[in-house]
């Protein structure tokens, strides 16, 4: 059974031409960098080169770019980074549409002591200005702000929230992990403090990532040891993922445009196919346009569980995904989907289709026979 | 495809009735899939209600899918076996499908 990926939200399959980089980089330069030999200042020269690609896709300057393992990591890094470096304030501001890794890391801030505040969003998922502004008080020290969401897909307005950030004197940390790729980031127009990115969401690989630390920024070090990464991230650097991360921001960026008119013609027909055939469908989030990102369809249905269409659409051989958490004894809708107020009667049968570069109208063709199918044995 | 399922017993008297996907299943043969698909020995309800559909649609599979009428289960215990009722021997399998 031929198999239609459609999770690219969840992960990316690795780019050809990236591939082809990492096993030339494999077998040929495995030094490490500390090492003052020829082998190792190679692999020195291979990482910073990296760090050079790496800062100008993004508008950076390749001091500012410190490699680690993932989205994960480097959002830990910063909010708890800045913390350490910063420890007379102890407010932190975030939405209630983030990522875990944010929640997370701010949930172990609070249990040291921090205060967390949190800001509503509407039901497309955006924050409320008015109230951001209201709320940074003297004791705050961060912002924290998912710049494109990963369950629906909402674009935040970073430049006006970052106007407000800094009339306030406060951080900003950005999770720009699903932005990166699909939308066009140049840190020199923007003023942001943080930035969190992740090679795996743009088809590099899985293990490597990196934070964007504003020159003047100081955070401390979550990881004692060596001094690598400017001594804000010890270990001998990855230097395969460094530069595979690199190669692919660089290969995306360089066709930004196209890859976004791609995934957007791509939503537009599907979302237009599966409204044919299920009329009961929402759209969470907000309409397919420059406020959502391009290729994320996250839809509703009503008299089916999220589980249930998943398990459906994978027997047919389409992989997509859902924002479920799961409780002791019951599936439990997403905190994202539960803070925009999706309705009683559609927010168990959620699930989000994530396209990508090879997505085909083809296949979109084949998602909706399959999802008609689908509702019907369900239902 | 719609389908629908019909347990009964021996007295045609009716055990259940309606989607497939509703059928009583055993905890044991749960876990024994969750361990098979997810590794996971104490399964989350997630990876739970995807054991019951997968044990659910083998069974579906074995039938071919196809509207099949008092079926007795005795023949097909090996791909029954997972429903949770005492005498599986004994009943019959209806499937309708439109």
């Amino acid at each position: 059974m031929k198999r239609v990926y459609l999770d690219h939200a969840a992960t990316t399959p690795i780019d050809l031409r990236v591939q082809k980089k990492m096993i030339s980089v494999m077998k040929h330069v495995y030094g490490n960098p500390s090492s003052l030999h020829t082998t190792g200042i190679e692999a020195r020269h291979m990482i910073e080169d990296a760090r050079i690609m790496m800062a100008k896709t993004i508008g950076a300057q390749p001091k500012e770019v410190y490699f680690c393992s993932g989205g994960t990591e480097a959002t830990n890094l910063a909010i708890k980074g800045l913390a350490k470096a910063h420890p007379t304030k102890k407010e932190i501001i975030t939405t209630t549409i983030e990522h875990h890794a944010t929640t997370h890391a701010i949930d172990d801030l609070v249990k040291e002591g921090y205060h967390q505040k949190m800001v509503s969003v509407d039901s497309f998922g955006f924050i409320d200005l008015f109230e951001l502004e209201a709320i940074i008080s003297e004791d705050t020290l961060l912002v924290s702000v998912i710049w494109g969401n990963n369950e629906i897909g909402t674009i935040q307005d970073i430049k006006k929230i970052s106007k407000i950030c800094q009339k306030k004197g406060v951080y900003l940390h950005v999770d720009g992990v699903q932005a990166f790729g699909q939308i066009d980031i140049n840190l020199s127009k923007l003023h942001i403090d943080l930035l969190t990115l992740s090679a795996h969401k743009f088809y590099g690989p899985k293990g490597i990532g990196c934070l964007y630390v504003r020159e003047g920024v100081t955070i401390e070090h979550l990881i004692a040891g060596g001094a690598q990464e400017f001594g804000k991230r010890a270990g001998t650097e990855n230097g395969l993922g460094i530069v595979s991360m690199a190669y692919a921001a660089y290969l995306l960026k360089r066709n930004i445009k196209s890859y976004i008119k791609h995934l957007t013609t791509l939503s537009i027909d599907l979302y237009e196919r599966i409204r044919e055939i299920a009329p009961d469908v929402i759209l969470n989030g907000p309409e397919i346009g420059i406020q959502r990102l391009p290729g994320n369809l996250n839809l509703s249905f009503t008299d089916v569980t999220s589980n249930q269409l998943i398990f459906q659409l994978s027997e047919r051989g389409f992989d997509v995904s859902a924002g479920s958490a799961c409780t002791s004894d019951s599936i439990k809708p997403s905190h994202v989907l539960e803070a925009i107020r999706v309705p009683e009667s559609h927010i168990h049968g959620s699930i989000r289709i994530t396209l990508g570069k090879d997505s085909s109208l083809a296949d979109n063709l084949l998602i909706t026979n399959a999802l008609l199918d689908t509702l019907d044995t369900l239902r | 495809m719609k389908m629908k399922v019909i347990i009964e017993n021996a007295k045609q008297e009716i055990l259940f009735q309606g989607n497939p996907i509703n059928l009583p299943v055993k905890e044991e043969d749960i876990k024994r899939v969750s361990i098979e698909m997810f590794r996971d020995e104490n399964p989350c309800i997630i990876h739970q209600s995807y054991a019951v559909q997968k044990l659910i649609e083998g069974m579906l599979s074995h039938f071919g899918k196809q509207s099949i009428s008092r079926v007795p289960l005795s023949n097909h215990l090996e791909h029954v076996s997972f429903l949770k009722y005492d005498n599986l021997d004994q009943l019959f399998l209806t499937l309708e499908v439109k």
